[in-house]
Formats: C-alpha cells, sequence, structure tokens
C-alpha cells in the first residue's frame, strides 16, 4: 500500500505541474487586470497589487476610445449567438433531409456536403471576401458577417448521421399514420429527438465564432461592427503607437480587462461543452476530412 | 502470451473497442422512443425501410436554407476566386496561369509553408504526446481529483486566439512583465518567437484533445481492466497495452486534424506581431493576408489561397491513407471537431 501512496504522489506532482501550465496564463489575468498601470509594470507579475481596482479598470475599459468595447461584446453575441443558433438550426433541416429521404440528387448534396468539410475553413476567407465586395456588395455589414456563419457542412454531416442514430422509423411512421405532415414531423418528433445533439453543435459553434478571427477581420473595416476579438487586436496594434489610454500610456489595462471580460461568457457554456464532449455524443458522427 | 494479463484476445479487443453510444439521447428522448415504438412495433420496418423512402412526397424545402447559402457562401467564393486568380489585379484582363506562376516561383508563400510544416511537427506531436499521458494519468487508478484536472486542462480551449497571444505575449515580453524585466530574461526574442507560439498553441489545444482521448477510453471495459490487475498487470501495462491501442484511432485523427488546423496558423502570430515584428510570410495565411490586404492584391491572394487549399486536401488525403491500414475503418466511429475558421 505504500508504493500506491507514492504512486498517487507521483501522479498528483505531475497532474498539477500541467495545472499550473494551463491556469497560470489565466490567473494572471485575473490578477493582472486589478492593477493600476504602474502596479503592473512594478509589483509582482502573480501577486495582487495593494489597491485592487476591478471596478474602475472596468469602468474605463467599457467607455474609453469611444466606448466600443460594449458595442463589441453586444456584436460577438450577435454573430455568435445568431450565427450558432441559426446554423445548426439550418444544419439539423438539411441532415434530417438527407438522412431520411431518398430522392434525385440527394447523393450529389450529399457529396457536395463532404466537400464543405474538406475544404479548410481559412482557404475560404478571401474567397467569400471577393463575392462580398465584387458581386454581393456587401462587407462591412451585419448580414455580411452571419450568412458566411451558416454554412455548417460539419453540422450537416453530423445531423445525417445523428439523425439516423436517434430517430426511430417507426416513430416518424407513427406520425405519417396520424396524418402529419412531413415538416411537422420534422419540428415535433425529429428536432425534438436531436436536442443533444442540437445543443452540444450549438455550444461547440457559439464558441467557434466568439473566438473567431480572421474571417471578422477581412470582412469589417467599420470598428463599430467587430467582435470583441477583433476589437482587442485593434487595440494591441496600437500598443507601439502610443498616445491613447490612460494619459497617453499604452492601453495594456483595458486590453487585459476587455481579455477577461471576453472570456466570461465562454466560462459559462463551458462546463456543459466538456460534459458533451466526453459524454462521446460527437463519436459516430464524423468519419473523416 | 496466454496466461498474461497484459495481452488481450481477440474477444477482448473487440470488447474494449465496443464504443457504446453513450448520450445518444436524452432520458426524455428514449422514453418518448419506447413510448411509441411499442405502438407500430408490429409493422416493424427497418430504418432503411422507412415509409418515408417509399413516399413520393419530400420535403426539400427543409433542405433549401442550408444549400441556398451553401451556393452563396461556398460553391459561388470557390468558382468566383478560380475565375478572379486568372486576372490580373490592375486591368482586371484575363492573364491566364501568371498569378499561379507567381505563386509557385516566390519563396515568400512557401517560406510560410515550409516554416508552419516544421511547426506542426513539434506542435503536434508534444501537444497529443501531453494530451495522451494526461488522459492516461488521469484514467489511471492513482489520480485523484479528475473532475477539477480535466476542467483545468480544458480551460484554455474556450480561450480565444487573439486572448491567449495577448496572455502569453504580455507575460513573456520584458516591456510588460516585472518577473522577467527584473531578471533581465527575454524569453520572447525573434529567435524564440517559434517556439513560444508552439507553447500558445500547445496550451490551447491540450486538454480539448485529452478530453477526446478521455471519452475514447471509457470504451475500455472496466471488467477487463480490473481482470488484467487480477492476472497482476501494472497500471503502466495496462496504460500501454490495453488503453493506448483503444485510443489509436482518435490519436490518429487528431493528430491529422491538428496538423491541418495548425499549418492555417494566424491570430496568434499576428497578435505576437505586433510586440515583435514578423516577416509578412510567416504563415501561409499571413502571406495571403498581407499581400490581399496590405499589398491590395486580391487576384493573387485568391490564387495562394486556392493553392493553399489544395495542398492540405492532397495532404491530408495522403496523411488519411498512409494511416489507412491502422485506423481508417475504426476511425469512423470517432469524433472531428476543429474550430471555425
Amino acid at each position: 500500500m505504500a508504493r500506491a501512496k507514492v504512486n498517487v504522489i507521483v501522479v498528483t506532482v505531475l497532474l498539477v505541474v500541467v495545472a499550473v501550465y494551463t491556469i497560470l496564463p489565466l490567473y494572471w489575468l485575473v490578477v493582472a487586470s486589478g492593477k493600476s498601470l504602474h502596479e503592473l509594470f512594478a509589483t509582482s507579475t502573480f501577486v495582487p497589487g495593494p489597491a485592487i481596482q476591478y471596478g474602475a479598470n472596468l469602468k474605463h475599459t467599457f467607455t474609453w476610445y469611444n466606448a466600443d468595447f460594449g458595442r463589441w461584446l453586444g456584436n460577438s453575441f450577435l454573430y455568435a449567438g445568431v450565427g450558432s443558433v441559426v446554423s445548426v438550426y439550418f444544419a439539423a433541416m438539411a441532415g434530417y433531409l438527407l438522412g431520411w429521404f431518398r430522392f434525385r440528387g440527394q447523393r450529389v448534396l450529399l457529396a457536395g456536403v463532404v466537400a464543405g468539410l474538406a475544404v479548410p475553413g481559412t482557404v475560404l476567407v478571401i474567397p467569400i471576401y471577393i463575392v462580398e465586395t465584387r458581386l454581393l456588395h456587401i462587407v462591412n455589414s451585419y448580414q455580411g458577417v452571419i450568412l458566411p456563419l451558416l454554412v455548417y457542412p460539419l453540422g450537416v454531416f453530423f445531423m445525417y448521421v445523428y439523425s439516423r442514430q436517434t430517430i426511430p422509423a417507426a416513430l416518424l411512421d407513427a406520425g405519417r399514420v396520424d396524418g402529419a405532415g412531413e415538416l411537422r414531423l420534422f419540428h415535433t418528433v425529429g428536432l425534438r429527438l436531436l436536442v443533444p445533439g442540437f445543443v452540444t453543435l450549438t455550444l461547440l459553434s457559439f464558441v467557434g465564432i466568439w473566438n473567431n478571427y480572421f474571417l471578422p477581420l477581412i470582412l469589417l473595416s467599420k470598428p463599430e461592427l467587430y467582435p470583441t476579438t477583433l476589437g482587442l487586436g485593434l487595440w494591441v496594434s496600437q500598443l507601439g503607437v502610443g498616445g491613447v489610454g490612460f494619459g497617453g500610456a499604452p492601453p495594456y489595462l483595458d486590453i487585459l480587462m476587455g481579455a477577461l471580460v471576453s472570456i466570461v461568457p465562454l466560462l459559462v457554456v463551458f462546463p456543459f461543452l466538456q460534459r458533451y464532449v466526453r459524454s462521446g455524443i460527437l463519436a459516430g458522427a464524423f468519419g473523416g476530412e | 502470451m496466454p496466461g498474461d494479463g497484459c495481452s488481450l484476445t481477440d474477444g477482448d479487443r473487440a470488447a474494449t473497442e465496443h464504443v457504446p453510444e453513450l448520450g445518444v439521447t436524452g432520458p426524455g428522448g428514449h422514453s418518448v422512443v419506447t413510448g411509441t415504438v411499442g405502438l407500430v412495433a408490429g409493422s416493424a420496418s427497418r430504418k432503411g425501410e422507412s415509409v418515408a423512402r417509399q413516399r413520393r412526397h419530400v420535403p426539400v424545402v427543409l433542405g433549401a436554407p442550408f444549400f441556398i447559402l451553401y451556393a452563396a457562401f461556398f460553391l459561388l467564393p470557390l468558382v468566383y476566386a478560380i475565375m478572379q486568380s486568372t486576372q490580373s489585379p490592375l486591368t482586371g484582363a484575363f492573364v491566364g496561369d501568371a498569378n499561379y506562376r507567381t505563386v509557385f516561383q516566390t519563396g515568400g508563400f512557401w517560406q510560410g509553408f515550409l516554416r508552419m510544416t516544421y511547426f506542426s511537427a513539434i506542435e503536434v506531436t508534444v501537444m497529443l504526446c501531453l494530451a495522451a499521458v494526461l488522459a492516461l494519468l488521469l484514467d489511471s487508478r492513482y489520480s485523484r481529483g479528475r473532475t477539477f484536472f480535466s476542467l483545468a486542462y480544458f480551460l484554455p480551449y474556450a480561450v480565444p486566439g487573439v486572448v491567449a497571444a495577448i496572455l502569453w505575449g504580455f507575460i513573456l515580453f520584458p516591456e510588460t512583465d516585472s518577473v522577467f524585466g527584473t531578471l533581465h530574461v527575454h524569453p520572447l526574442t525573434s529567435a524564440t518567437v517559434l517556439y513560444v507560439l508552439v507553447a500558445i498553441v500547445v496550451w490551447e489545444g491540450t486538454g480539448y484533445n485529452m478530453t477526446l482521448y478521455l471519452a475514447s477510453l471509457a470504451s475500455v471495459r472496466s471488467e477487463i481492466l480490473d481482470a488484467a490487475r487480477i492476472d497482476g498487470c501494472g497500471e503502466v501495462r495496462l496504460a500501454l497495452s490495453m488503453k493506448l491501442p483503444a485510443m489509436r484511432s482518435v490519436i490518429v485523427f487528431t493528430a491529422i486534424t491538428s496538423v491541418i488546423a495548425t499549418l492555417q496558423l494566424f491570430t496568434e502570430p499576428l497578435i505576437i506581431s505586433s510586440l515583435l515584428p514578423l516577416s509578412p510570410s510567416y504563415t501561409p495565411n499571413f502571406e495571403i493576408y498581407n499581400t490581399g490586404f496590405i499589398a491590395g492584391n486580391l487576384n493573387l491572394a485568391a490564387a495562394q489561397s486556392l493553392v493553399f487549399g489544395a495542398v492540405i486536401i492532397v495532404g491530408g488525403i495522403t496523411l488519411l491513407l498512409a494511416t489507412r491500414g491502422i485506423a481508417l475503418a475504426r476511425s469512423r466511429r470517432y469524433t472531428l471537431i476543429r474550430r471555425r475558421a
């Protein structure tokens, strides 16, 4: 038993070392965003400063620089909220259609979805920008950001497999015998059974869109349309410029406080996300690139 | 090795690799299903022979929203980008493969590509080994506080790349940090920046991959593990000869998707470049961004994007085929989720 105890200690030490690596930067963020600018550079990195001023820093972050930050947060909620829910809803409909109906062109559509999976996301960024700026004229608009996000081939493919696994044919047939229309059947029977997968995909998609940087960077040049990630990037890019922030000082504190605020919504959904990923609910759906 | 508790018989292996369909339906879902299935069980229609399959009425409208948007924001951009990539940025005249020749003949894009290939070789190896070791440690009988640790490791996955780069950049950059500043140590220099980026990306992704590995370990039946333990199999051998094989196909898939994701790295180097100047062709997407938006040559950027996509797809398929013998058939069960670009 003594040996088992030693093993427990060794394993725990290893686990703690890695936990320090994953948690320490976030701990530093929490500590540093409560300091004054002077303390940030003068006091010990991982110890809270003598005067803790989260309130003042928070207020400054939301009010300085045209008070853009609140708007960016709102934009992030709009893009990630609408983008995730609507894209997964569309994906559920399309996946259910491909999974439960055989019709002319069904295989072509399915192949199209798989092709959509194969193309790496960032490869589409420039092509989407070119179409939006030269054909559709919707760059620098909410719809210009949201519409491309609604194309979620991974979601369709997941729902295609998942709806076959989850929905019993007999249940749909029973509904048909009762005279329910196909659309109603999907919404009252199919969608209800797809809820666990729907929630999982929506959470993943929400986090993905919230964290997205490249696509909105290309599609937006008006700061008032920026999501939080782009806004923080804008502030960081001004560090070298100077002349903004606290009495002309670089906006380190606002960047840190903004970064802290920007991850709060993710931390809220994140335990659920981990539970779903760990439950293996996504297993079975995805075969490869 | 008969009698050695650590070796797997074929029967054991089948049981070990059985993937339970966990959480496919919630408890509520199940009750709905069983309640109604009972009524129509007599018709015994198999899934594939559902009434719907024989019906003429197909609710095509269900697919309309997705496929219309797919046409407008996937097919159209690709086709239009191909057209634009054959035009001159100045006159708009058709120039054939001139832009493509520029892509292949100038070094910037390929420098970035080579750099990111080297980068992903290191990053993916470190990240996945760490993830596998952590999963095995957490799954061993000697681990304590599993919930806490698995949450702690997964935490950085919820942090945007921008924020991750800001955190690590500020902590390691001498001007913004008092510890390294007072020590006169400069961990973030142009010589170390590649490895700092490795540390950032490993930090972001390890917990996510570990969570997938833990999910795959749930399929190793505890009775088999107990039987092996009774036969005198130690935890280390248990991990290496029973658990690791169960994780194999997930590891292959996370390796391929991680390489693909790493090659596309953009945000983290962009943020770091505000603290420390980086080459405009540091990564392929960096180069594409600079071509299209700093140099203003969208036609060439389109050609670069298409070449980049083709290289990734061909490379991905090659990797997939190369590992097919070991994993393709089984890996179909496993999950593959990437951050959306």
